[in-house]
């Protein structure tokens, strides 16, 4: 004989405090889940949508691979394209980390800024103009995520308003997109006024858009040749897989955050099943003197765990997406948005949900164990 | 019952197909390096790369070295031999990190076995055992940019 389900539901409202307590606690889990695997896969996604399999830097030798430290003759991207057959187009591109000041106020935000010719934009085909136009001379164009990266509010960023960049007021005329790069928390400006306002004559680095694998052969055949440009080409691919290895130890934290968050969860669910279940266990032994099987009573108390659970985490992904809707996280010179996507939300609500049921089994063994006249007698 | 049954179905096809996809032969893109190419014995009159840099453009030379790094076709950087190898504090002591990169690249020369216009697409690493480090002397005629670049069209090599 089976108890229907409607007892499991009723017998939910007959402790609202706990049942309320309980929600709450599978809320809390569920958003603190949804936020750390947002915030991982926000990590993750930001280098492995940046590699492009037919792009390749090139970068100074004994720059370790380090864009900002890498210096490269000027107009190296002209020569590279004369020179290399198969080369669709070469950015020649300055990247610094600087100081962004807002007109008539002294505060100071850090910021990342790429200067870039028109081939850039041919290079890096990830990149989408969201509003307004291309920088020209005086004008800067920033990315979805700048205001995250720096500090500076969105208004303060938007089309019209002035930035101090290296001394120079400039003007923002664009908006972009990148998603899932490091491109997005950049500002971006023309390349010549860059070089003059921070009085370099050289470039960081050359992104090279190739048409094959053959094209690429023939770019490193170019860096071998030209010993005195001290070149090294890294394929995208590979670089922003070492970017990606860099994060390793911030994204394993982050998983075993998720981890000891459940584990928490769980111990702190079993003791309260537990808890509940001794409140009631005179009441379970009549049922199962009544003639209800202990499959039946184990089955009930796992319903009203899951409604609870599966309540409370959905409250608490409706709250984890309300606060991480276009959040972002500031990290180094780069920033990435924290995505809460469908990946997110299921591993929340799952792990909401087994943690409950995980939680329900030993305050069910107990139950079942204990002989009904024993039970009976209970205090 | 039919879900299951659906499910099934597409599980083995996704798996076949990822298996097929598998099986498919890939092109070698590579082929031996011709022993042709190979000397006997080391060429006489070998110079290291220092000198050997020194000789006009055009003319054919002898160079000896260390085997300093393979490119992606039939090339590779040769090294004057008078630069030890930094086997103490690179985890790659063939890029010399204890030496001037510059001084390392006056003293490299990149050498390479053509087709036509551009290095053959064979690999030469592992071929005789050639490895990073590895001395060998090459016979070619050396061609020196405005920049000082050399590079040596070879035709013919030896390990010493």
């Amino acid at each position: 004989m089976g108890l229907p389900l409607d007892h499991s539901i009723r017998n939910l409202g007959r402790r609202p405090t706990r049942t309320l307590l309980a929600g709450l606690s599978s809320a809390m889990v569920a958003a603190l889940l949804v936020a750390t695997v947002a915030f991982a896969r926000g990590l993750e996604g930001t280098f492995s949508g940046a590699a492009d399999p037919r792009t390749a830097l090139l970068l100074s030798s004994v720059a370790d691979r380090d864009v900002v430290r890498s210096t490269a003759q000027a107009g190296l991207g002209s020569l590279v394209q004369a020179s290399v057959p198969g080369i669709l187009a070469a950015s020649d591109e300055i990247h610094m980390g600087t100081t962004v000041l807002l007109p008539g106020d002294d505060t100071k935000y850090s910021g990342f800024v790429r200067g870039v010719t028109d081939e850039a934009y041919e290079v890096h085909q990830a990149l989408t103009l969201t509003a307004g136009r291309l920088p020209g001379p005086g004008e800067v164009m920033v990315g979805r995520l700048v205001a995250g990266q720096t500090g500076l509010s969105p208004d303060q960023l938007g089309l019209g308003q002035a930035i101090i960049l290296e001394g120079a007021e400039l003007t923002i005329v664009g908006h972009f997109a990148a998603p899932g790069t490091t491109l997005e928390a950049e500002i971006w400006t023309p390349l010549e006024p860059l070089r003059g306002l921070s009085q370099r004559e050289d470039s960081s680095c050359v992104f090279v858009l190739l048409d094959g694998d053959r094209t690429a052969k023939l770019l490193k055949l170019f860096c071998d040749r030209r010993l005195d440009l001290e070149l090294e080409m890294v394929s995208s691919e590979e670089y922003y897989a070492e970017l990606a290895d860099y994060m390793r130890p911030i994204r394993s934290m982050a998983w075993a955050l998720s981890l000891l968050i459940g584990l928490a969860a769980l111990l702190g669910g079993a003791n309260t099943a537990i808890a509940s279940v001794q409140d009631r266990i005179r009441e379970l032994a009549a049922l199962r003197a009544l003639g209800f099987s202990s499959w039946s009573i184990v089955r009930s108390l796992l319903v009203e765990a899951i409604i609870i659970a599966a309540a409370g985490a959905l409250f608490g992904l409706a709250l984890g997406r309300l606060v991480l809707s276009g959040a972002s996280v500031s990290l180094a010179m780069s920033a990435f948005e924290l995505r809460a996507d469908a990946v997110a939300v299921l591993v929340a609500f799952g792990s909401a949900l087994l943690i409950a049921l995980l939680g329900v089994i030993p305050a069910a063994l107990r139950v079942v164990r204990l002989p009904i006249a024993i039970a009976l007698v209970e205090d | 019952m039919n879900f299951i049954k659906a499910t099934a179905a597409l599980a083995l096809l996704v798996a076949s197909a990822s298996c097929s996809s598998e099986s498919v032969p890939v092109a070698k893109e590579t082929s031996a390096m011709p022993e042709s190419l190979w000397a006997a014995a080391p060429m006489a009159d070998a110079v290291d790369v220092l000198l050997a840099k020194q000789s006009s453009s055009g003319e054919v030379v002898v160079v000896k070295g260390q085997l300093q790094d393979f490119g992606d076709l039939a090339t590779f950087r040769l090294v004057d031999s008078s630069f030890p190898p930094c086997t103490d504090l690179c985890a790659t002591p063939w890029d010399f990190c204890c030496e001037d990169p510059s001084d390392i690249a006056a003293a490299t020369i990149n050498v390479e076995f053509l087709e036509g216009d551009f290095p053959a697409s064979w690999a030469l690493k592992g071929a005789h055992g050639l490895d990073h480090l590895t001395s060998v002397c090459v016979k070619g005629t050396i061609h020196t940019d405005e920049a000082g670049n050399a590079r040596l069209s070879a035709t013919s090599i030896a390990k010493l």
